[in-house]
């Protein structure tokens, strides 16, 4: 059942600020943090805006500041790409629960182990990214994040751990199309094992797959039957 | 338990639970949770987290609007335990008879009326009422009619309309007294006032007896005390280990508790024995059904009445039971207190 929920690492065009971003499609991106952050790490300076490079200041990791010095850089050009405008002129805001968001493009953003991952809709939509962590001690989490279904989908024989995850990013990237954010009733939500969910009068399809070994990523949207298209920046 | 008095404690219980959970050292007051590597998955581990070591939990949205150990400690400071922590205790759920409400002893012995759940009626619903203050928050009462009127209040949410069928065990007869008080005075129908075992013979001579009397009851209540913190988190589990540990205690006295394991017992027990002893018994407009056991290991001065006699107007029914004041609820004494006990609430209910 494991299958029909996860899919496999799909194939990946190369994306570089010339690709035509199609507006009826899905669009989703991976980010490999260090090699981009080697790469285009001499250009922050010149595109983020200064409440962004104080802010990069601010993480108590310098990993934690690089990755978000480079999601910012990496979806300034994404964006400026798709709304036909300058890295440099996107403005971005936070929603209440500190989403961030541009006008005029529906668009979400994860990250988590070597990858930041972003989404771009025509629709709402929400992605979520997760390193598969081997010493993460989920089995405190299960009552409080899980349904009584999900939970035995979840504590079976094998491959425990990558259900967890599994069913924790669908759960949280449905959440974050929804606009929800972490809900604090998550157990009360039970929506990871099917493809298509209705949430608030609106029905959304969930899909996941995995990025290497180590990774799962789930997007939840609400294009049924949209085309993904799937792109490496770099 | 952790110390959540002062804003200080609670920030350093905080400190140590981010640097576990997010794998980072020397952590201040003014660190956000996002810009330490925090995400929405960590969030979570933090709030479950804090709830095992605090009995407290945050909703996950609050960590959003206060992201710094010191916001998410002023919140934590402000909120009440586990938001639906009672002192109503459902012991028995199903049955189709009016609920009997038993208010806890000398303690949190509530459990106490395990047993008794086991040989009452099929269709009659249990409730215990455990002390305030045993989910380590501030009991807000130091009178027996403040306790009373949150313990009746708490009924009237869990059932509005009655009738009321309410029981004490040893000194929460008391409590039950003052409670049946107060539904009587907003017109509420008390069908059965059940005092077990509870002596209040001339509770205003300040006698050496009566001094020593609820002494001894209120060492056993400290005594107990020691299940509070496990009773929080799990309460059916307790009830488990509670029955265990009540079958060796009645074997050999072989509880010792330590001292670090019931953080309130000593505020707890000082509030409702300065209760107890401030308390002035008033004559009620009841009937009471005392319910006394046959062997009595303390010398009282009204061994037939237990000093009741004057303060039900309406009469007062004597039923004797097997055991001592601390056996009558366990084996081999239970079933026959069971049936007693039963026979009584269904000859209360009928009328």
């Amino acid at each position: 059942m494991i299958e029909q929920l996860l899919n496999p690492e799909p194939d990946w065009s190369t994306f570089n600020n010339y690709n035509v971003l199609d507006k009826k499609e899905i669009h989703v991106f991976k980010i490999r943090i260090n090699q981009n952050h080697q790469k285009f790490q001499e250009k922050y300076i010149k595109i983020l805006s200064e409440e962004e490079l104080l802010k990069a200041n601010k993480f108590a990791r310098n990993e934690d500041s690089i990755r978000y010095l480079l999601s910012r850089f990496a979806s300034r050009f994404i964006l400026a790409n798709y709304l036909l405008t300058s890295p440099t002129e996107i403005q971005f805001h936070l929603s209440a629960n500190k989403k961030p968001m541009v006008d005029g493009v529906e668009f979400n953003i994860s990250h988590s182990g070597a990858y930041i991952v972003m989404a771009i809709a025509p629709g709402p939509i929400g992605i979520d990214l997760e390193y598969i962590k081997e010493d993460f001690n989920f089995d405190d989490l299960l009552d409080d994040c899980f349904s009584v279904t999900e939970k035995q989908f979840i504590l079976q024989k094998n491959e425990e751990r990558i259900r967890f995850y599994l069913l924790w990013t669908r759960k949280e990237s449905l959440l974050k199309a929804t606009g929800e954010g972490l809900t604090n009733h998550l157990n009360q939500l039970d929506c990871s094992l099917s493809s298509t969910i209705i949430r608030n009068q609106t029905s959304y399809c969930i899909k996941s797959f995995r990025i290497d070994r180590d990774h799962i990523v789930s997007v939840s949207g609400t294009n049924e039957g949209a085309k993904f298209q799937y792109w490496d920046y770099s | 338990m952790t110390d959540l008095s002062t804003q200080n404690s609670i920030e350093k219980t905080l400190i140590s639970i981010w640097e576990r959970v997010l794998n980072i050292k020397d952590l201040e007051p003014d660190t956000d949770f996002f810009d330490s590597g925090g995400d929405s998955l960590t969030a979570l581990t933090m709030v479950s987290m804090v709830e095992q070591e605090t009995g407290k939990r945050l909703p996950i949205s609050s960590l959003f609007e206060n992201p710094t150990i010191e916001q998410f400690a002023r919140l934590l400071k402000d909120i009440k335990s586990t938001p639906n922590w009672s002192c109503l205790v459902n012991i028995k759920k199903s049955g189709t008879k009016p609920a009997m409400y038993i208010v806890h002893g000398s303690g949190l012995n509530i459990l106490v009326f395990n047993p008794l759940a086991k040989y009452i009626n099929a269709q009659q619903p249990l409730y215990g009422i455990q002390a305030l203050g045993l989910n380590g928050e501030k009991n807000p009462h130091n009178t027996i009619e403040g306790i009373a009127k949150h313990y009746k209040d708490e009924i009237l949410r869990n059932d509005p309309v009655g009738p009321y069928l309410l029981a004490g065990y040893s000194s929460g007869g008391i409590l039950a007294y003052e409670m049946a008080k107060g539904f009587l005075e907003i017109g509420k129908d008390v069908k059965m006032l059940a005092i077990l075992d509870t002596y209040v013979g001339d509770r205003y001579s300040y006698t050496t007896i009566v001094k020593e009397f609820s002494k001894k009851v209120f060492r056993q209540f400290k005594k107990l005390l020691f299940f509070s913190k496990l009773f929080i988190k799990n309460p059916k589990e307790l009830y488990q280990y509670q029955i265990k540990i009540i079958k060796l205690k009645l074997n050999k006295n072989a509880i010792k508790a330590h001292p670090e394991e019931f953080p309130y017992q000593k505020e707890v027990s000082k509030k409702y024995d300065q209760a107890f002893s401030n308390y002035i018994m008033k004559p009620l407009d009841i009937e009471i059904d005392l319910f006394k056991v046959k062997k009595r290991i303390y010398f009282l001065d009204d061994p037939f009445y237990l000093g009741w006699s004057k303060y039900a107007k309406k009469g007062l029914k004597v039923h004797e039971v097997t055991g001592d004041h601390k056996t009558f609820l366990f084996p081999p004494n239970d079933q026959k207190f069971a049936e007693v006990f039963q026979s009584v609430i269904d000859e209360r209910i009928k009328n």
